[in-house]
Protein backbone atom coordinates (compact mmCIF):
# COMPACT_ATOMS: atom_id res chain seq x y z
CA UNK A 1 0.00 0.00 0.00
CA UNK A 2 1.46 3.37 -1.06
CA UNK A 3 1.19 6.17 1.51
CA UNK A 4 -0.42 8.59 -0.94
CA UNK A 5 -3.11 6.16 -2.12
CA UNK A 6 -6.65 7.35 -1.50
CA UNK A 7 -7.97 3.83 -1.96
CA UNK A 8 -6.16 0.53 -1.59
CA UNK A 9 -7.45 -2.97 -2.18
CA UNK A 10 -5.28 -5.75 -0.77
CA UNK A 11 -5.89 -9.40 -1.71
CA UNK A 12 -9.63 -8.95 -1.95
CA UNK A 13 -11.47 -12.22 -2.40
CA UNK A 14 -15.19 -12.84 -2.41
CA UNK A 15 -16.76 -16.24 -2.37
CA UNK A 16 -20.46 -17.05 -2.54
CA UNK A 17 -21.13 -20.63 -1.58
CA UNK A 18 -18.62 -22.62 -3.60
CA UNK A 19 -18.26 -19.93 -6.26
CA UNK A 20 -15.17 -17.72 -6.17
CA UNK A 21 -16.36 -14.41 -7.60
CA UNK A 22 -13.22 -12.37 -6.86
CA UNK A 23 -9.76 -13.73 -6.24
CA UNK A 24 -6.88 -11.79 -4.64
CA UNK A 25 -7.64 -8.44 -6.24
CA UNK A 26 -4.99 -5.88 -5.32
CA UNK A 27 -4.50 -2.33 -6.56
CA UNK A 28 -3.95 1.24 -5.40
CA UNK A 29 -5.81 4.34 -6.47
CA UNK A 30 -4.03 7.69 -6.19
CA UNK A 31 -5.96 10.87 -5.55
CA UNK A 32 -7.12 12.39 -8.84
CA UNK A 33 -6.72 9.15 -10.80
CA UNK A 34 -9.04 8.07 -13.57
CA UNK A 35 -9.18 4.28 -13.79
CA UNK A 36 -11.40 2.25 -16.07
CA UNK A 37 -12.06 -1.31 -15.00
CA UNK A 38 -12.78 -3.38 -18.07
CA UNK A 39 -13.45 -6.99 -18.77
CA UNK A 40 -16.02 -9.46 -20.04
CA UNK A 41 -19.37 -10.08 -18.31
CA UNK A 42 -19.01 -12.00 -15.08
CA UNK A 43 -15.46 -10.77 -14.46
CA UNK A 44 -16.47 -9.37 -11.07
CA UNK A 45 -16.16 -5.69 -11.99
CA UNK A 46 -19.48 -4.48 -10.55
CA UNK A 47 -19.08 -6.77 -7.54
CA UNK A 48 -15.82 -5.00 -6.79
CA UNK A 49 -17.62 -1.66 -6.55
CA UNK A 50 -20.30 -3.14 -4.30
CA UNK A 51 -17.56 -4.44 -2.00
CA UNK A 52 -15.81 -1.07 -1.86
CA UNK A 53 -18.97 0.69 -0.64
CA UNK A 54 -19.90 -2.31 1.51
CA UNK A 55 -23.16 -3.18 -0.17
CA UNK A 56 -21.76 -6.68 0.28
CA UNK A 57 -18.90 -7.99 2.42
CA UNK A 58 -15.74 -9.52 0.98
CA UNK A 59 -14.56 -12.90 2.25
CA UNK A 60 -10.92 -11.98 2.83
CA UNK A 61 -8.46 -9.16 2.29
CA UNK A 62 -8.57 -5.49 3.21
CA UNK A 63 -9.73 -2.24 1.71
CA UNK A 64 -8.32 1.07 2.93
CA UNK A 65 -9.80 4.48 2.29
CA UNK A 66 -7.38 7.31 3.08
CA UNK A 67 -5.36 4.84 5.10
CA UNK A 68 -8.28 3.65 7.20
CA UNK A 69 -9.64 0.10 7.03
CA UNK A 70 -13.18 0.50 5.70
CA UNK A 71 -14.43 -2.16 8.09
CA UNK A 72 -13.55 0.21 10.93
CA UNK A 73 -15.31 3.13 9.32
CA UNK A 74 -18.92 4.17 9.77
CA UNK A 75 -20.51 2.64 6.68
CA UNK A 76 -22.78 5.65 6.07
CA UNK A 77 -19.79 7.97 6.15
CA UNK A 78 -17.89 5.64 3.81
CA UNK A 79 -20.70 5.80 1.25
CA UNK A 80 -20.78 9.59 1.47
CA UNK A 81 -17.04 9.73 0.79
CA UNK A 82 -17.14 7.15 -2.01
CA UNK A 83 -20.05 7.90 -4.31
CA UNK A 84 -21.35 4.82 -6.08
CA UNK A 85 -23.45 5.56 -9.14
CA UNK A 86 -25.38 2.55 -10.39
CA UNK A 87 -25.94 1.50 -13.97
CA UNK A 88 -29.50 2.73 -14.18
CA UNK A 89 -30.02 6.22 -12.82
CA UNK A 90 -33.02 5.71 -10.59
CA UNK A 91 -35.02 8.91 -10.24
CA UNK A 92 -37.02 9.53 -7.08
CA UNK A 93 -40.59 10.68 -7.41
CA UNK A 94 -40.84 14.38 -7.93
CA UNK A 95 -38.82 17.02 -9.70
CA UNK A 96 -35.17 17.23 -10.64
CA UNK A 97 -34.73 19.57 -7.66
CA UNK A 98 -36.27 16.94 -5.36
CA UNK A 99 -33.72 14.45 -6.64
CA UNK A 100 -30.74 16.75 -6.28
CA UNK A 101 -31.68 17.69 -2.74
CA UNK A 102 -32.11 14.07 -1.66
CA UNK A 103 -28.52 13.59 -0.51
CA UNK A 104 -28.51 16.67 1.77
CA UNK A 105 -32.00 15.70 2.95
CA UNK A 106 -30.74 12.26 4.04
CA UNK A 107 -27.99 13.94 6.01
CA UNK A 108 -30.39 16.57 7.37
CA UNK A 109 -28.09 19.21 5.87
CA UNK A 110 -29.07 22.59 4.52
CA UNK A 111 -29.12 22.67 0.74
CA UNK A 112 -26.29 24.55 -0.94
CA UNK A 113 -28.26 26.13 -3.79
CA UNK A 114 -25.20 27.76 -5.33
CA UNK A 115 -23.33 24.46 -5.45
CA UNK A 116 -26.35 22.77 -7.00
CA UNK A 117 -26.59 25.37 -9.77
CA UNK A 118 -22.85 25.25 -10.35
CA UNK A 119 -22.89 21.45 -10.69
CA UNK A 120 -25.87 21.63 -13.03
CA UNK A 121 -23.94 23.92 -15.33
CA UNK A 122 -20.97 21.52 -15.21
CA UNK A 123 -23.18 18.79 -16.68
CA UNK A 124 -24.79 21.19 -19.16
CA UNK A 125 -28.24 21.09 -17.65
CA UNK A 126 -30.19 24.34 -17.41
CA UNK A 127 -31.73 25.64 -14.21
CA UNK A 128 -35.15 25.44 -15.84
CA UNK A 129 -34.87 21.67 -15.54
CA UNK A 130 -35.00 21.90 -11.78
CA UNK A 131 -38.79 22.02 -11.77
CA UNK A 132 -39.20 19.31 -14.38
CA UNK A 133 -40.62 15.91 -13.47
CA UNK A 134 -37.56 13.69 -13.13
CA UNK A 135 -39.34 10.63 -14.53
CA UNK A 136 -39.85 12.40 -17.85
CA UNK A 137 -36.13 12.95 -18.47
CA UNK A 138 -34.26 11.12 -21.19
CA UNK A 139 -31.71 8.44 -20.31
CA UNK A 140 -28.79 10.81 -20.80
CA UNK A 141 -30.42 13.53 -18.72
CA UNK A 142 -31.16 11.08 -15.93
CA UNK A 143 -27.55 9.99 -15.82
CA UNK A 144 -26.41 13.59 -15.62
CA UNK A 145 -28.86 14.34 -12.84
CA UNK A 146 -27.64 11.18 -11.12
CA UNK A 147 -24.05 12.42 -11.29
CA UNK A 148 -24.96 15.85 -9.90
CA UNK A 149 -27.06 14.20 -7.20
CA UNK A 150 -24.06 12.20 -6.06
CA UNK A 151 -21.70 15.18 -6.32
CA UNK A 152 -23.98 17.11 -3.93
CA UNK A 153 -22.56 14.80 -1.25
CA UNK A 154 -19.03 16.02 -2.09
CA UNK A 155 -17.55 12.53 -2.40
CA UNK A 156 -13.81 12.10 -2.77
CA UNK A 157 -14.14 9.16 -5.13
CA UNK A 158 -16.78 8.39 -7.73
CA UNK A 159 -17.49 4.79 -8.72
CA UNK A 160 -19.33 4.74 -12.04
CA UNK A 161 -20.83 1.32 -12.70
CA UNK A 162 -21.48 1.00 -16.46
CA UNK A 163 -23.45 4.25 -16.36
CA UNK A 164 -23.48 4.58 -20.15
CA UNK A 165 -24.42 1.00 -21.02
CA UNK A 166 -28.12 1.85 -21.49
CA UNK A 167 -27.49 4.98 -23.57
CA UNK A 168 -27.26 5.54 -27.29
CA UNK A 169 -23.88 6.45 -28.76
CA UNK A 170 -24.50 10.21 -28.83
CA UNK A 171 -25.38 10.23 -25.14
CA UNK A 172 -22.50 7.89 -24.32
CA UNK A 173 -20.03 10.30 -25.87
CA UNK A 174 -21.65 13.27 -24.16
CA UNK A 175 -21.51 11.64 -20.73
CA UNK A 176 -17.91 10.62 -21.32
CA UNK A 177 -16.99 14.23 -22.12
CA UNK A 178 -18.77 15.39 -18.99
CA UNK A 179 -16.88 12.91 -16.85
CA UNK A 180 -13.58 14.08 -18.33
CA UNK A 181 -14.51 17.71 -17.71
CA UNK A 182 -15.57 17.00 -14.14
CA UNK A 183 -12.39 15.10 -13.49
CA UNK A 184 -10.31 17.89 -14.96
CA UNK A 185 -12.09 20.75 -13.19
CA UNK A 186 -12.80 19.14 -9.83
CA UNK A 187 -9.84 16.77 -9.65
CA UNK A 188 -12.11 14.08 -8.35
CA UNK A 189 -10.87 10.49 -8.33
CA UNK A 190 -12.96 8.34 -10.65
CA UNK A 191 -13.18 4.59 -11.17
CA UNK A 192 -15.39 3.50 -14.04
CA UNK A 193 -16.56 0.00 -14.86
CA UNK A 194 -17.13 -0.72 -18.52
CA UNK A 195 -17.42 -3.79 -20.68
CA UNK A 196 -16.50 -1.59 -23.66
CA UNK A 197 -12.74 -1.31 -24.07
CA UNK A 198 -13.18 1.41 -26.71
CA UNK A 199 -14.73 3.54 -24.01
CA UNK A 200 -11.70 2.95 -21.82
CA UNK A 201 -9.49 3.97 -24.75
CA UNK A 202 -11.44 7.20 -25.21
CA UNK A 203 -11.35 8.02 -21.48
CA UNK A 204 -7.62 7.49 -21.13
CA UNK A 205 -5.89 7.31 -17.75
CA UNK A 206 -5.19 3.92 -16.23
CA UNK A 207 -7.00 0.72 -16.93
CA UNK A 208 -7.43 -2.55 -15.08
CA UNK A 209 -8.44 -5.58 -17.12
CA UNK A 210 -10.28 -8.24 -15.14
CA UNK A 211 -11.43 -11.71 -16.08
CA UNK A 212 -12.75 -14.61 -13.99
CA UNK A 213 -12.57 -12.53 -10.81
CA UNK A 214 -8.89 -11.69 -11.15
CA UNK A 215 -6.84 -8.75 -12.36
CA UNK A 216 -5.18 -9.95 -15.54
CA UNK A 217 -3.33 -6.80 -16.47
CA UNK A 218 -3.22 -3.14 -15.50
CA UNK A 219 -1.45 0.01 -16.47
CA UNK A 220 -1.82 3.09 -18.61
CA UNK A 221 -4.47 2.69 -21.30
CA UNK A 222 -2.00 3.20 -24.14
CA UNK A 223 0.35 0.56 -22.70
CA UNK A 224 -2.28 -2.08 -21.99
CA UNK A 225 -4.11 -1.54 -25.26
CA UNK A 226 -1.05 -0.96 -27.37
CA UNK A 227 1.11 -3.75 -25.95
CA UNK A 228 -0.99 -6.25 -24.00
CA UNK A 229 1.26 -8.63 -22.12
CA UNK A 230 -1.33 -11.30 -21.41
CA UNK A 231 -3.06 -13.52 -23.93
CA UNK A 232 -6.46 -12.98 -22.24
CA UNK A 233 -6.06 -9.22 -22.61
CA UNK A 234 -5.19 -9.61 -26.25
CA UNK A 235 -8.21 -11.81 -26.86
CA UNK A 236 -10.53 -9.35 -25.09
CA UNK A 237 -9.22 -6.42 -27.10
CA UNK A 238 -9.70 -8.34 -30.32
CA UNK A 239 -13.24 -9.47 -29.58
CA UNK A 240 -12.40 -13.04 -28.64
CA UNK A 241 -13.65 -12.76 -25.06
CA UNK A 242 -17.18 -11.65 -24.19
CA UNK B 1 -91.28 -14.46 6.25
CA UNK B 2 -89.05 -16.01 8.93
CA UNK B 3 -85.64 -17.02 7.59
CA UNK B 4 -84.93 -20.69 7.20
CA UNK B 5 -81.37 -21.92 7.82
CA UNK B 6 -81.44 -25.43 6.47
CA UNK B 7 -79.50 -27.55 4.02
CA UNK B 8 -82.34 -27.10 1.59
CA UNK B 9 -82.09 -23.33 1.71
CA UNK B 10 -78.31 -23.60 1.40
CA UNK B 11 -78.66 -25.76 -1.70
CA UNK B 12 -80.56 -22.94 -3.41
CA UNK B 13 -77.45 -20.77 -3.22
CA UNK B 14 -75.64 -23.49 -5.14
CA UNK B 15 -77.17 -21.70 -8.13
CA UNK B 16 -74.39 -19.12 -7.76
CA UNK B 17 -71.74 -21.80 -8.14
CA UNK B 18 -73.52 -22.89 -11.30
CA UNK B 19 -73.49 -19.29 -12.44
CA UNK B 20 -69.74 -19.03 -11.95
CA UNK B 21 -69.23 -22.23 -13.94
CA UNK B 22 -71.48 -20.95 -16.73
CA UNK B 23 -69.89 -17.50 -16.95
CA UNK B 24 -66.36 -18.89 -16.69
CA UNK B 25 -66.98 -21.30 -19.54
CA UNK B 26 -68.74 -18.72 -21.66
CA UNK B 27 -66.06 -16.08 -21.19
CA UNK B 28 -63.08 -18.37 -20.73
CA UNK B 29 -62.25 -16.85 -17.33
CA UNK B 30 -60.70 -20.14 -16.12
CA UNK B 31 -61.82 -19.71 -12.54
CA UNK B 32 -63.89 -22.89 -12.21
CA UNK B 33 -61.31 -25.20 -10.69
CA UNK B 34 -60.09 -22.68 -8.11
CA UNK B 35 -63.63 -21.56 -7.19
CA UNK B 36 -65.22 -24.99 -6.99
CA UNK B 37 -62.39 -26.37 -4.88
CA UNK B 38 -62.66 -23.32 -2.59
CA UNK B 39 -66.43 -23.81 -2.25
CA UNK B 40 -66.05 -27.51 -1.47
CA UNK B 41 -63.33 -26.80 1.10
CA UNK B 42 -65.49 -24.08 2.66
CA UNK B 43 -68.53 -26.34 2.94
CA UNK B 44 -66.61 -29.28 4.37
CA UNK B 45 -64.60 -27.21 6.83
CA UNK B 46 -67.46 -25.04 8.05
CA UNK B 47 -69.77 -27.99 8.59
CA UNK B 48 -67.09 -29.96 10.37
CA UNK B 49 -66.57 -26.94 12.59
CA UNK B 50 -70.30 -26.59 13.13
CA UNK B 51 -70.73 -30.21 14.22
CA UNK B 52 -67.58 -30.11 16.33
CA UNK B 53 -68.87 -27.00 18.14
CA UNK B 54 -72.22 -28.70 18.72
CA UNK B 55 -70.41 -31.70 20.17
CA UNK B 56 -68.27 -29.55 22.45
CA UNK B 57 -71.30 -27.60 23.65
CA UNK B 58 -72.92 -30.90 24.54
CA UNK B 59 -69.74 -32.14 26.26
CA UNK B 60 -69.69 -28.90 28.24
CA UNK B 61 -72.97 -29.90 29.87
CA UNK B 62 -71.51 -33.19 31.12
CA UNK B 63 -67.78 -32.51 31.51
CA UNK B 64 -66.71 -28.87 31.46
CA UNK B 65 -62.92 -29.45 31.77
CA UNK B 66 -63.00 -31.85 28.80
CA UNK B 67 -64.95 -29.36 26.73
CA UNK B 68 -62.32 -26.70 27.54
CA UNK B 69 -59.61 -29.06 26.37
CA UNK B 70 -61.43 -29.51 23.07
CA UNK B 71 -61.99 -25.76 22.86
CA UNK B 72 -58.27 -25.05 23.14
CA UNK B 73 -57.50 -27.85 20.70
CA UNK B 74 -59.75 -26.19 18.13
CA UNK B 75 -58.18 -22.81 18.81
CA UNK B 76 -54.74 -24.38 18.40
CA UNK B 77 -55.76 -25.90 15.04
CA UNK B 78 -57.08 -22.51 13.86
CA UNK B 79 -53.89 -20.75 14.89
CA UNK B 80 -51.64 -23.43 13.40
CA UNK B 81 -53.51 -23.31 10.11
CA UNK B 82 -53.24 -19.52 10.03
CA UNK B 83 -49.52 -19.61 10.80
CA UNK B 84 -48.71 -22.26 8.20
CA UNK B 85 -50.89 -20.68 5.50
CA UNK B 86 -49.59 -17.16 6.11
CA UNK B 87 -45.96 -18.16 6.29
CA UNK B 88 -46.20 -19.79 2.85
CA UNK B 89 -46.64 -16.29 1.43
CA UNK B 90 -43.33 -15.34 2.96
CA UNK B 91 -41.43 -18.31 1.56
CA UNK B 92 -37.77 -17.44 1.35
CA UNK B 93 -37.72 -15.14 4.37
CA UNK B 94 -35.67 -16.79 7.12
CA UNK B 95 -37.57 -17.77 10.29
CA UNK B 96 -40.88 -16.83 8.66
CA UNK B 97 -42.89 -19.44 10.58
CA UNK B 98 -41.67 -18.05 13.89
CA UNK B 99 -42.33 -14.50 12.75
CA UNK B 100 -45.90 -15.21 11.62
CA UNK B 101 -46.53 -17.26 14.75
CA UNK B 102 -45.48 -14.36 16.95
CA UNK B 103 -47.53 -11.85 14.98
CA UNK B 104 -50.70 -13.92 14.75
CA UNK B 105 -50.57 -15.05 18.37
CA UNK B 106 -49.97 -11.52 19.63
CA UNK B 107 -52.64 -10.04 17.36
CA UNK B 108 -55.22 -12.64 18.33
CA UNK B 109 -54.71 -12.91 22.06
CA UNK B 110 -54.19 -9.25 22.84
CA UNK B 111 -57.45 -8.40 21.09
CA UNK B 112 -59.21 -11.32 22.73
CA UNK B 113 -58.00 -10.21 26.14
CA UNK B 114 -59.47 -6.77 25.57
CA UNK B 115 -62.77 -8.25 24.41
CA UNK B 116 -62.95 -10.39 27.55
CA UNK B 117 -62.12 -7.40 29.78
CA UNK B 118 -64.76 -5.34 27.95
CA UNK B 119 -67.32 -8.05 28.58
CA UNK B 120 -67.89 -8.67 24.88
CA UNK B 121 -66.42 -12.17 24.90
CA UNK B 122 -66.70 -14.62 27.75
CA UNK B 123 -64.44 -17.50 28.64
CA UNK B 124 -66.50 -20.37 27.28
CA UNK B 125 -66.75 -22.51 24.16
CA UNK B 126 -69.41 -20.30 22.59
CA UNK B 127 -67.74 -17.19 23.94
CA UNK B 128 -64.20 -17.75 22.66
CA UNK B 129 -64.15 -19.92 19.55
CA UNK B 130 -66.24 -17.64 17.28
CA UNK B 131 -64.20 -14.58 18.25
CA UNK B 132 -60.88 -16.37 17.89
CA UNK B 133 -61.99 -17.82 14.57
CA UNK B 134 -62.99 -14.43 13.25
CA UNK B 135 -59.89 -12.57 14.44
CA UNK B 136 -57.53 -15.33 13.27
CA UNK B 137 -59.24 -15.44 9.88
CA UNK B 138 -58.74 -11.74 9.47
CA UNK B 139 -55.08 -11.76 10.56
CA UNK B 140 -54.44 -14.66 8.19
CA UNK B 141 -55.78 -12.72 5.23
CA UNK B 142 -54.10 -9.46 6.11
CA UNK B 143 -50.71 -10.92 6.92
CA UNK B 144 -50.72 -13.13 3.82
CA UNK B 145 -51.37 -9.97 1.84
CA UNK B 146 -48.70 -8.14 3.78
CA UNK B 147 -46.00 -10.74 3.20
CA UNK B 148 -46.75 -10.98 -0.52
CA UNK B 149 -46.58 -7.24 -0.70
CA UNK B 150 -43.37 -6.70 1.26
CA UNK B 151 -41.60 -9.23 -0.96
CA UNK B 152 -42.96 -7.55 -4.10
CA UNK B 153 -41.95 -4.13 -2.76
CA UNK B 154 -38.39 -5.28 -2.08
CA UNK B 155 -38.12 -6.74 -5.55
CA UNK B 156 -39.56 -3.69 -7.27
CA UNK B 157 -37.77 -1.10 -5.13
CA UNK B 158 -34.29 -2.61 -5.18
CA UNK B 159 -32.93 0.17 -7.45
CA UNK B 160 -34.51 2.80 -5.19
CA UNK B 161 -33.09 1.20 -2.05
CA UNK B 162 -29.63 0.85 -3.55
CA UNK B 163 -29.68 4.49 -4.68
CA UNK B 164 -30.65 5.67 -1.19
CA UNK B 165 -27.90 3.55 0.38
CA UNK B 166 -25.38 4.80 -2.19
CA UNK B 167 -26.30 8.39 -1.30
CA UNK B 168 -25.42 7.65 2.32
CA UNK B 169 -28.90 6.85 3.59
CA UNK B 170 -29.54 4.37 6.34
CA UNK B 171 -31.17 1.02 5.69
CA UNK B 172 -34.22 2.33 7.54
CA UNK B 173 -34.50 5.23 5.10
CA UNK B 174 -33.97 2.86 2.19
CA UNK B 175 -36.76 0.49 3.22
CA UNK B 176 -39.22 3.09 4.55
CA UNK B 177 -41.28 3.27 1.35
CA UNK B 178 -41.51 -0.51 1.05
CA UNK B 179 -42.78 -0.88 4.62
CA UNK B 180 -45.15 2.05 4.29
CA UNK B 181 -46.71 0.78 1.06
CA UNK B 182 -47.09 -2.68 2.55
CA UNK B 183 -49.00 -1.43 5.58
CA UNK B 184 -51.11 0.86 3.42
CA UNK B 185 -52.02 -2.04 1.14
CA UNK B 186 -53.24 -3.98 4.17
CA UNK B 187 -55.33 -1.18 5.60
CA UNK B 188 -56.86 0.33 2.47
CA UNK B 189 -59.40 -2.48 1.87
CA UNK B 190 -60.29 -2.55 5.57
CA UNK B 191 -60.76 1.20 5.67
CA UNK B 192 -62.89 1.04 2.52
CA UNK B 193 -65.13 -1.55 4.17
CA UNK B 194 -65.54 0.50 7.32
CA UNK B 195 -66.06 3.69 5.36
CA UNK B 196 -68.94 2.13 3.46
CA UNK B 197 -70.44 0.03 6.22
CA UNK B 198 -74.02 1.04 6.70
CA UNK B 199 -74.42 1.44 2.95
CA UNK B 200 -73.97 -2.32 2.93
CA UNK B 201 -74.61 -4.70 5.82
CA UNK B 202 -71.56 -6.72 6.88
CA UNK B 203 -71.93 -10.44 7.51
CA UNK B 204 -71.75 -10.45 11.30
CA UNK B 205 -74.60 -7.93 11.59
CA UNK B 206 -76.66 -9.78 8.99
CA UNK B 207 -76.28 -13.05 10.88
CA UNK B 208 -77.37 -11.50 14.14
CA UNK B 209 -80.33 -9.61 12.70
CA UNK B 210 -81.85 -12.59 10.91
CA UNK B 211 -81.55 -14.68 14.09
CA UNK B 212 -83.52 -12.10 16.04
CA UNK B 213 -80.96 -9.74 17.60
CA UNK B 214 -82.23 -6.13 17.68
CA UNK B 215 -80.59 -4.24 14.78
CA UNK B 216 -78.85 -1.61 16.90
CA UNK B 217 -77.25 -4.31 19.07
CA UNK B 218 -76.23 -6.13 15.90
CA UNK B 219 -74.57 -2.93 14.63
CA UNK B 220 -72.75 -2.46 17.95
CA UNK B 221 -71.46 -5.99 17.60
CA UNK B 222 -70.40 -5.36 13.99
CA UNK B 223 -68.50 -2.22 15.01
CA UNK B 224 -66.77 -4.17 17.76
CA UNK B 225 -65.76 -6.78 15.20
CA UNK B 226 -64.44 -4.21 12.71
CA UNK B 227 -62.36 -2.55 15.39
CA UNK B 228 -61.16 -5.89 16.72
CA UNK B 229 -60.02 -6.91 13.24
CA UNK B 230 -58.29 -3.56 12.94
CA UNK B 231 -56.58 -4.11 16.30
CA UNK B 232 -55.57 -7.65 15.41
CA UNK B 233 -54.25 -6.46 12.07
CA UNK B 234 -52.17 -3.56 13.36
CA UNK B 235 -50.59 -5.69 16.07
CA UNK B 236 -49.88 -8.73 13.92
CA UNK B 237 -48.92 -6.86 10.74
CA UNK B 238 -46.55 -4.53 12.57
CA UNK B 239 -44.78 -7.51 14.14
CA UNK B 240 -44.71 -9.56 10.94
CA UNK B 241 -43.63 -6.73 8.65
CA UNK B 242 -40.99 -5.40 11.01
CA UNK B 243 -39.45 -8.80 11.70
CA UNK B 244 -39.73 -9.94 8.06
CA UNK B 245 -38.00 -6.76 6.90
CA UNK B 246 -35.25 -7.32 9.48
CA UNK B 247 -34.50 -10.64 7.80
CA UNK B 248 -34.10 -8.93 4.45
CA UNK B 249 -31.62 -6.33 5.62
CA UNK B 250 -28.70 -5.90 7.98
CA UNK B 251 -29.48 -2.98 10.27
CA UNK B 252 -25.99 -2.75 11.71
CA UNK B 253 -24.14 -2.50 8.40
CA UNK B 254 -26.99 -0.86 6.45
CA UNK B 255 -26.99 -3.56 3.82
CA UNK B 256 -29.65 -5.38 1.87
CA UNK B 257 -29.54 -9.12 2.43
CA UNK B 258 -29.16 -10.00 -1.24
CA UNK B 259 -29.11 -13.74 -0.53
CA UNK B 260 -32.68 -13.48 0.73
CA UNK B 261 -34.05 -10.82 -1.62
CA UNK B 262 -32.71 -12.47 -4.78
CA UNK B 263 -34.05 -15.88 -3.70
CA UNK B 264 -37.68 -14.78 -4.09
CA UNK B 265 -39.51 -15.96 -7.21
CA UNK B 266 -39.74 -13.32 -9.91
CA UNK B 267 -42.70 -11.01 -9.36
CA UNK B 268 -45.86 -11.92 -11.26
CA UNK B 269 -46.63 -9.76 -14.27
CA UNK B 270 -49.96 -11.48 -14.94
CA UNK B 271 -52.42 -8.71 -14.06
CA UNK B 272 -55.37 -11.09 -14.34
CA UNK B 273 -53.89 -13.34 -11.69
CA UNK B 274 -53.24 -10.36 -9.43
CA UNK B 275 -56.83 -9.15 -9.83
CA UNK B 276 -58.22 -12.54 -8.95
CA UNK B 277 -55.99 -12.75 -5.87
CA UNK B 278 -57.13 -9.31 -4.77
CA UNK B 279 -60.80 -10.22 -5.21
CA UNK B 280 -60.33 -13.52 -3.44
CA UNK B 281 -58.83 -11.79 -0.44
CA UNK B 282 -61.63 -9.20 -0.47
CA UNK B 283 -64.22 -11.99 -0.55
CA UNK B 284 -62.56 -13.68 2.40
CA UNK B 285 -62.82 -10.42 4.32
CA UNK B 286 -66.53 -10.04 3.44
CA UNK B 287 -67.19 -13.59 4.60
CA UNK B 288 -65.44 -12.84 7.87
CA UNK B 289 -67.72 -9.85 8.25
Amino acid sequence: MTNSAILTLEDISWQVGSRQILNDVTFDVESGDFISIIGPSGAGKSSLFKLIVRFIEFTSGSIYFEGQDIKNMDVIQLRRCIGYILQEAFMFEGTVRDNLTFGPFLQKKKLDEERMRDLLSHVHLSEEMLDQNASKLSGGEKQRVGIVRMLMNEPKILLLDEITSALDLANVLMVEELIKELQGSMGITILMVSHDFEQARRMGGRTIFMANGKIVESGLVEDVFGHPKQDLTYRFLHGGLV
Amino acid sequence: MASSLTFVSLSWTGIFVGLIIFVSLAKDFRIIKETVSAVIKMLVQLFIMGYVLMAIIYIQTVNDPLSQLFMWAIIAVMLLNAIVTTSQRGKGIPHIRGITALGILAGTFLVLLLLIIAGVAEYSVIGLIPFVGSIVGNTLTKNSQGLERIIAEFQARLPEMETILALGGTIKQATANAERKTMQSIFIPMNDSMRNAGFFLPGAAVGLIITGTPPVEAMIFQCIMFLSWMGGTIISATIVNTLATKQMVNNRTHQINYDVVRSFSPPLHDHDHHDFERHRNHDRHSMNA
